[in-house]
């Protein structure tokens, strides 16, 4: 029982460690209680008591539920999602499925290769004219050219005449 | 934390959370608003909740926290003395109260906020010093030196009565 006295001092100052006081908590609620011992076996008693009390609170099971407004930006946020993706799957099937051959003409987009050919074929025949009237001129050089050979000539002879006067 | 982490990591402690409240507030009824109301609290915050290391400490510095909230409250509204001092019984109280277990509950609700709740912690839920000393958000030390107290306190008032019964018995 020195034991057991020891223990009692010991929890009393707070110095006892969990499995002395478990052992105090064991003799107390035995049978075999020396008389000395009897005036705490009320306060160990209490300690059971209390540790038996339990709430009465009835949980019930916490469920995931949401509020009227979370449903509703759920809601709001699943429907645009889902525009969302229709739109780019539409967009990525409609360029899939698009022609590369289309011509450009003053940012203009033009996508009937026939109407674009007859385009460029004016406008290159335009370009055609323009650059025969614009060599005619260019047909006058060897008339000046010969002219200028006579010229050359002429300057020679007049050399050569000279030479034979000396 | 989803719903079942909530219900295996929280609400099984619920009954110990409610002893807290009960020790602090003294009222059945108001624990049992008070478990119900931390438990509400700790569900709409549970994405926070994954980091904490110790649940229990944590829950139960939670509670203790919403009571000494609850205590000031009340004490604003009502304007009470901040603890009842212990008083002896008188014959007819004595007569009520034969139970010594009944007693020796009621000294220990008589305790000052702090020590009642580190001697129930300790002594009814067997927590190690530590972690009384997280959920008070005291030091170990100071633990120890107010669960030593709290003891003493109750030592006197058991071994008082004790000598009182006895003389009772002896004038007989």
């Amino acid at each position: 029982m020195d034991k057991i006295d020891e223990l009692l001092e010991k929890y009393f100052r707070a110095e006892s460690t969990l499995a002395e006081e478990n052992e105090l908590k064991t003799y107390f609620s035995s049978t075999q209680i020396v008389p000395k011992h009897k005036v705490y076996c009320s306060l160990f008693e209490v300690f059971n008591q209390e540790l038996s009390e339990t709430t009465n609170f009835v949980y019930q099971k916490i469920k995931v539920t949401q509020t009227n407004s979370k449903r509703f930006w759920i809601q709001i946020f699943s429907f645009s999602g889902i525009a969302a993706a229709l739109l780019i799957t539409f967009m990525v099937v409609r360029s899939l499925t698009k022609t590369e051959n289309y011509a450009v003409m003053y940012g203009n987009r033009i996508d009937d290769s026939e109407y674009a050919h007859k385009y460029v074929h004016d406008k290159l025949t335009k370009v055609n004219d323009i650059l025969i009237k614009s060599m005619k001129p260019m047909q006058n050089l060897d008339k000046v050219r010969n002219g200028l050979l006579k010229v050359r000539k002429i300057g020679e002879t007049k050399i050569r005449i000279n030479d034979l006067q000396k | 934390m989803d719903s079942s982490q909530f219900n295996n990591q929280i609400l099984i402690l619920s009954d110990k959370l409610y002893r807290l409240a009960k020790s602090m507030l003294r009222s059945a009824d108001a624990a049992q608003d008070a478990v119900q109301d931390l438990s509400m609290k700790l569900w709409e915050k549970r994405s926070k909740l994954d980091d904490v290391e110790n649940m229990s400490a944590f829950t139960m510095r939670a509670m203790r926290n919403l009571c000494l909230d609850t205590i000031r409250q009340t004490r604003e509204v009502e304007e009470l003395p901040p603890e009842k001092e212990y008083v002896e019984l008188n014959p007819y109280q004595q007569t009520e109260q034969k139970d010594l277990a009944a007693r020796i509950k009621n000294m220990i609700d008589q305790l000052p906020e702090l020590q009642r709740t580190i001697i129930r912690m300790r002594d009814v839920e067997g927590m190690e010093l530590a972690e009384i000393a997280y959920i008070t958000d005291i030091t170990e030390n100071a633990v120890g030196v107010n669960l030593s107290r709290a003891r003493q306190k109750i030592r006197e008032k058991i071994l008082k009565e004790q000598k009182r019964v006895e003389e009772t018995v002896w004038i007989k």
